[in-house]
């Protein structure tokens, strides 16, 4: 089991130090001349140089990447942002938790909807409430979600007004209690969560429903039926309790798909977060903070495939048994 | 001919096919029997207005027809998706051939780089390469095509894996064929068909990454239109003239739905055990 886990930490590592590296060269070697895109054509010389050195665009390529990489690992240091001229960490920091707390509720929401979603529609297979279940799911899984983000500001913001369009929280969030302030936020919350949560469920729901049918399949099922259990215990005991160990890799696996619909979702209802950040950054082609972006984001993925190879490890025990053999 | 009976046997295939013609029918050849074109200005008095009989999706604001708009902008739309699927098709096929049949540090090369590319995000990775080139339709194309390729690979890796240890494959081997012979001839005939399940399954999500890009400006310019750029121009006038963002919308919506009926189902008629199974 020790070997297994250290095989995939160091995997990791080194699939995160390949994405670095492919990140920079992707960069520095792109046919476009980034300091002309960020400065414009009527840049002088002087402002070039001076954009130059602060990229370290002056020196050649290997120091160049020497220098980024060493700060990046040893130092977190991602450069300075060309607008603001702060640390790129520092912005990743302000808003990293902003797309973590908008992705886990997604997430959570999508799970509370897709798993007793998915037991219902295996548990009626075949009936015509459940494929018309499956159409609209699929319907809802073919919207664009920036689309529905702006129809839903239409509908609830602007022509009900029920819900605030954009932002995280409202100007006047300092003058408020703690519980306003928790409603405040939760009133921003709704929409961005609901239009990133909703597409994925009915994928995950469809992965239950396959995962409950398969194990309705095997003996110990039987075995339940014929002790006479009721057909509801064995779902929801049996069945489903053996079928959510795919969820753990729906966990993992999502992670670049939140990542993704996090960029789109953020932008429509302008959350303050790694998405929106990165959009903003593409349109004044900030370049140190598209790099740091991506890089995160990929550390992101590596680090959620990892923990789901890991509890997944943890969680099955066939798996532990064959891994001891050093996979 | 046997696979494309039961493809119109199956519901939602079918369901899926109907649909995309009929857009395609709209889109490509509806722009031929309509006069007018999609940046014809109107009167100042003909801006944002309402759908009606003489426009039936309305106008928008400097006045342009949206009907004729949204067919011209499905051209764009569906055809940038179509080209960029095709072209992770390609990219995807190759690398998988070679990695499946080639040698096994050349193998190794490549799986390593498709695991590689699989760890950033797509839309960070679209997004990355948007931001070092000029925007134009051609740049989406290449960029969505170019980011795709990854499962395709994989799963072509894995079909040559298995053909490869077939006798037909040994027998050719045997005669002295070329290495490259063998692939064209004789392991791409049998890849083609996964091949073209994956393409139908990726098209949905193609369009919709389209459409973003278009949204976001990176995409096609004035004064060509495409779907997604419409909705931006939309954006603004949300209260004043929702059928500028929600008519593209709704037909992006129809699109996607097509294709994802259409890839349901061929796995539907592939793998009638998992039928309705997950979707990717």
């Amino acid at each position: 089991m020790t070997r297994f886990v250290t095989g995939r930490i160091f995997g990791s590592l080194l699939l995160i130090l390949a994405a670095l590296t492919c990140i920079f060269f992707f960069i520095h070697l792109a046919p476009g001349d980034p300091v002309e895109l960020f400065l414009g054509h009527d840049s002088t010389e002087e402002q070039r140089l001076i954009i130059e050195s602060k990229l370290g665009l002056d020196k050649p390529i290997y120091k160049q990447f020497g220098s980024w990489i060493t700060g990046v690992i040893l130092h977190g240091d991602l450069g300075d942002s060309l607008r603001s001229g702060r640390p790129v960490a520092n912005e990743l920091a302000d808003v990293i938790p902003n797309t973590l707390f908008l992705a886990a509720c997604s997430f959570i929401l999508h799970l509370i909807i897709a798993i007793p979603l998915g037991v219902w529609m295996a548990h009626r297979s075949g009936s015509k409430l459940e494929r018309f279940t499956m159409s609209t799911g699929l319907m809802v899984y073919s919207l664009p979600s920036f689309w529905l983000g702006l129809m839903l500001i239409l509908v609830f913001c602007r022509l009900l007004g029920w819900l605030p369009s954009g932002g995280m929280n409202s100007i006047d969030l300092e003058w408020m209690s703690p519980g306003q302030q928790f409603l405040d936020t939760l009133r921003h919350l709704v929409l961005p969560v609901f239009v990133l949560g909703v597409s994925t469920v009915i994928g995950t729901a469809r992965y239950v429903r396959t995962s409950v049918l398969e194990v309705l399949q095997k003996d110990f099922i039987m075995s339940a039926r014929a002790r006479g259990l009721s057909k509801k215990r064995i779902l929801w005991n049996h069945a489903l309790r053996n079928s959510l160990l795919p969820i753990i890799t729906i966990v993992g696996l999502n992670i670049p798909f939140l990542l993704g619909g996090a960029v789109i979702t953020e932008t429509i209802f302008s959350w303050p977060g790694m998405g929106r950040l990165t959009v903003e950054a593409i349109f004044a082609r900030d370049y140190p903070i598209i790099m740091g972006t991506v890089t995160v984001s990929a550390f992101m993925v590596v680090l959620g495939n990892l923990l789901a190879d890991l509890g997944y490890a943890f969680v099955d025990p066939r798996i532990k048994l064959r891994s001891g053999g050093g996979k | 001919m046997n696979f494309l009976k039961s493809l119109c046997s199956d519901k939602s295939a079918s369901v899926g096919i109907f649909i995309l013609l009929l857009l395609i029918v709209f889109s490509i050849f509806g722009p031929l029997l309509v006069d007018g074109s999609p940046s014809m200005l109107g009167d100042r008095e003909q801006s944002m207005e309402q759908p009606s009989k003489e426009h039936i999706f309305g106008t928008d604001l400097l006045g342009r027809d949206v009907f004729i708009r949204l067919m011209y902008g499905g051209r764009s739309s569906l055809v940038a998706a179509a080209i960029a699927v095709l072209l992770s098709a390609i990219v995807g096929t190759i690398v998988g051939l070679l990695a499946g049949y080639g040698p096994c540090w050349l193998d190794r090369i490549l799986m390593s780089f498709t695991d590689l590319m699989l760890v950033f995000p797509r839309i960070f990775l679209v997004l990355l390469l948007a931001a070092v080139t000029k925007p134009s339709l051609m740049l989406v194309i290449i960029v969505i095509g170019i980011t795709g390729w990854m499962s395709i690979a994989r799963l072509v890796r894995s079909e040559v894996l298995s053909l490869k240890e077939r006798d037909f494959v040994l027998a050719a081997r045997g005669f002295g064929f070329s290495s490259i012979f063998i692939m064209s001839k004789h392991i791409l005939p049998h890849v083609l068909p996964v091949v073209l399940i994956s393409m139908a399954l990726r098209l949905g999500n193609t369009i919709l990454l389209e459409s973003f890009l278009s949204y976001l400006g990176l995409g096609v310019q004035h004064p060509e239109v495409s779907w997604g750029a419409m909705i931006e121009q939309g954006r603004g006038h949300l209260l004043e003239a929702w059928w500028l963002a929600a008519i593209p919308g709704i037909a992006i919506t129809l699109t996607v739905l097509g294709a994802n009926l259409l890839g349901d189902g061929i796995r539907n008629i592939l793998d009638p055990v998992r039928k309705g199974g997950e979707h990717e």
